[in-house]
């Protein structure tokens, strides 16, 4: 498949991505309009040696895929809302027990079943806050085909690099969207692979972490006797109810994601410098916004737009710094209005943000963007 | 050069297949092409549609905000596409299956009985194929070889050789609408 252009849908170019980082576990259980992932990757695990589990239920799926990364797989699996609030408990679990992992939610519109084969983003903040506890997480969201294959190899680069779930938010306007894809090999990408304990120690502390925040992850059943510890655990992964080590693991869970955000934080930007106007976007959104940038200029308006590929951590100084010379933002989203929660925190008061948003299942339309750019027109 | 076209019809009608087929046709022409879907919860029935852009210059928006051509399968899909916005969009239903009299269609609207035609000619399902012929007809750029080479991708046997037959009767119809323009 080296460098060979597909047309292929946003959940094929997934799973063929997954297949260049290496993953070689998938569990699931098939769901619109995430289905296409688990059918591709039930045909082409086994071609590469790899495995593909039907689960019972979504539950299962995430456990499933977790206890393949503890025995040493890359492993991931697929769903949208109705699962993805099912896997939440076990998203946690990953979280403390520091399991590399990509959950991918190829977004519909809810609550519970919704409109089952319709779009939307509005699990993004679900995405930040689904489990309970202080906790940083990993949020990384595709706009195109090409940034489903290219973005999900990056959502396994970091998964293993800070031994932490990542979730991989995608909506239907994405997934089920048909382009051009240039499936790149494993020569042409980087491919990172999680730190392994050196050979030879005394004794493994799995979770005494290096200066980069992240422990080496040793396999369940290999040469050293490793522990994943659901509750709050020392150095050594056992169990601790002292206040000083409870305290040190949540700020160094929580940090070695805030603290390397430059690493992880991925953008893009378009016509922003010199531009009066900003547009922030995130996943199929960015199709509208850009399109309305352009309808835009027509008009005779400057119109920059940032494309958030890592939604979370959310990139705060960086939106302020590109939003405090512009008259006015405005938030596309397919949702009632998440993320511009966080832009206007991020933006100096005085600069007005208005939203456009559109939440009855119907891909968000330039025209509406180009409303929002109206209404800041006027303020 | 920009085209914007809509396949639309029921479930289970494979217009969703004929609109894969002309992006892919499309790609491997060296175009680009962007071909998004949309329908209902149910596998077969139901309104369902899919929208494909082809163009020589990066797509941004993949959805049809002014289409060149909407191909009408069914009824249901009709009763979508009644208020077409751009003044030079061709609608071209199947009149096979449709009775349009009781609308009030202005001269953009074409009526051709598409099912009857891909029936004649040995195949009722393969109605999204002649559909495809007609749409590839509109679409200067995009050569007869590689539609055949989609099709061979995709079908074998008896299908196939029906399905290469029913393409060339499709962007024959196709042609004779366009000279109507």
């Amino acid at each position: 498949m080296t460098g060979k252009i597909g047309f292929i849908l946003g959940n094929e170019a997934i799973v063929e991505g997954a297949l260049v980082s290496g993953a070689t576990f998938f569990a699931g259980y098939p769901i619109t309009p995430s289905s296409e992932i688990a059918e591709r990757a039930s045909r082409r695990l086994p071609q590469v040696g790899g495995y593909y589990l039907q689960m019972e239920d979504e539950i299962a799926s995430i456990a499933a895929i977790i206890g393949a990364s503890i025995g040493g797989a890359k492993a991931f699996t697929a769903t949208s809302g109705p699962g993805f609030s099912l896997m939440q408990e076990n998203i946690g679990l990953a979280v403390m027990a520091e399991v590399p992992c990509v959950i991918i939610n190829v977004q519909r519109s809810g609550p519970s079943t919704g409109l089952a084969t319709k779009p939307a983003q509005a699990d993004i903040m679900q995405a930040r806050w689904g489990r309970h506890g202080d906790h940083s997480i990993i949020a990384i969201s595709p706009s195109t085909v090409q940034e489903c294959f290219d973005l999900i190899i990056f959502a396994f680069n970091v998964a293993e690099t800070y031994r932490c779930p990542v979730l991989f938010m995608a909506d239907a306007t994405v997934g089920h969207l048909r382009e051009g894809c240039v499936l790149r090999s494993k020569d042409e990408v980087e491919i990172i692979n999680r730190k392994r304990p050196p050979e030879g120690l005394d004794e493994y502390y799995p979770y005494k972490a290096d200066e980069d925040l992240v422990p080496p992850m040793a396999t369940l059943g290999g040469h050293y006797l490793s522990r994943f510890h659901s509750s709050s655990h020392n150095e050594k992964g056992l169990p601790t109810s002292s206040p000083e080590e409870a305290k040190d693991l949540i700020k160094r869970l929580y940090d070695k994601i805030e603290k390397n955000k430059d690493k992880i934080v991925k953008y893009k930007t378009f016509d922003v410098d010199g531009s009066d106007y900003l547009l922030i976007a995130f996943g199929g959104a960015v199709r509208a916004a850009r399109q309305a940038a352009l309808d835009a200029k027509k008009r005779g308006l400057k119109v920059g737009v940032l494309q958030l590929q890592t939604v979370w951590p959310f990139p705060a100084e960086y939106v302020c710094e590109l939003a405090k010379d512009k008259k006015g933002v405005v938030v596309p989203e397919m949702n009632m209005g998440q993320i511009i929660g966080e832009v206007r925190k991020a933006v100096p008061d005085a600069i007005p943000v208005v939203g456009a948003n559109r939440y009855d299942g119907e891909p968000l339309a330039p025209y509406e963007i180009m409303k929002a750019l109206d209404e800041v027109l006027s303020l | 050069m920009k085209y914007e076209i809509i396949f639309s019809g029921i479930g289970g009608q494979g217009v969703i297949l004929a609109g894969s087929l002309l992006g892919e046709a499309a790609v491997s022409c060296g175009l680009r092409a962007a071909q998004t879907q949309a329908y209902g919860v149910s596998a077969r029935g139901g309104f369902t549609k899919t929208d494909v852009i082809i163009s020589d210059d990066e797509i941004l928006y993949p959805y049809a905000l002014t289409p060149d051509l909407i191909i009408v399968l069914a009824e249901p899909a009709l009763l979508h596409y009644l208020n077409v916005s751009n003044d030079n969009c061709k609608v071209i239903y199947d009149s096979s299956i449709i009775d349009a009299s009781k609308y009030d269609l202005d001269k953009r609207y074409f009526g051709l009985p598409i099912v009857e035609i891909a029936k004649e000619l040995g195949s009722a399902r393969s109605a999204n194929i002649l559909s495809l012929g007609i749409a590839a007809s509109f679409i200067v750029d995009i050569s007869l070889e590689q539609l055949d080479n989609v099709l061979e991708k995709r079908f074998r046997g008896k299908i196939l050789g029906k399905n290469i037959e029913i393409l060339r009767k499709g962007i024959e119809l196709g042609k004779s609408v366009a000279l109507t323009r």
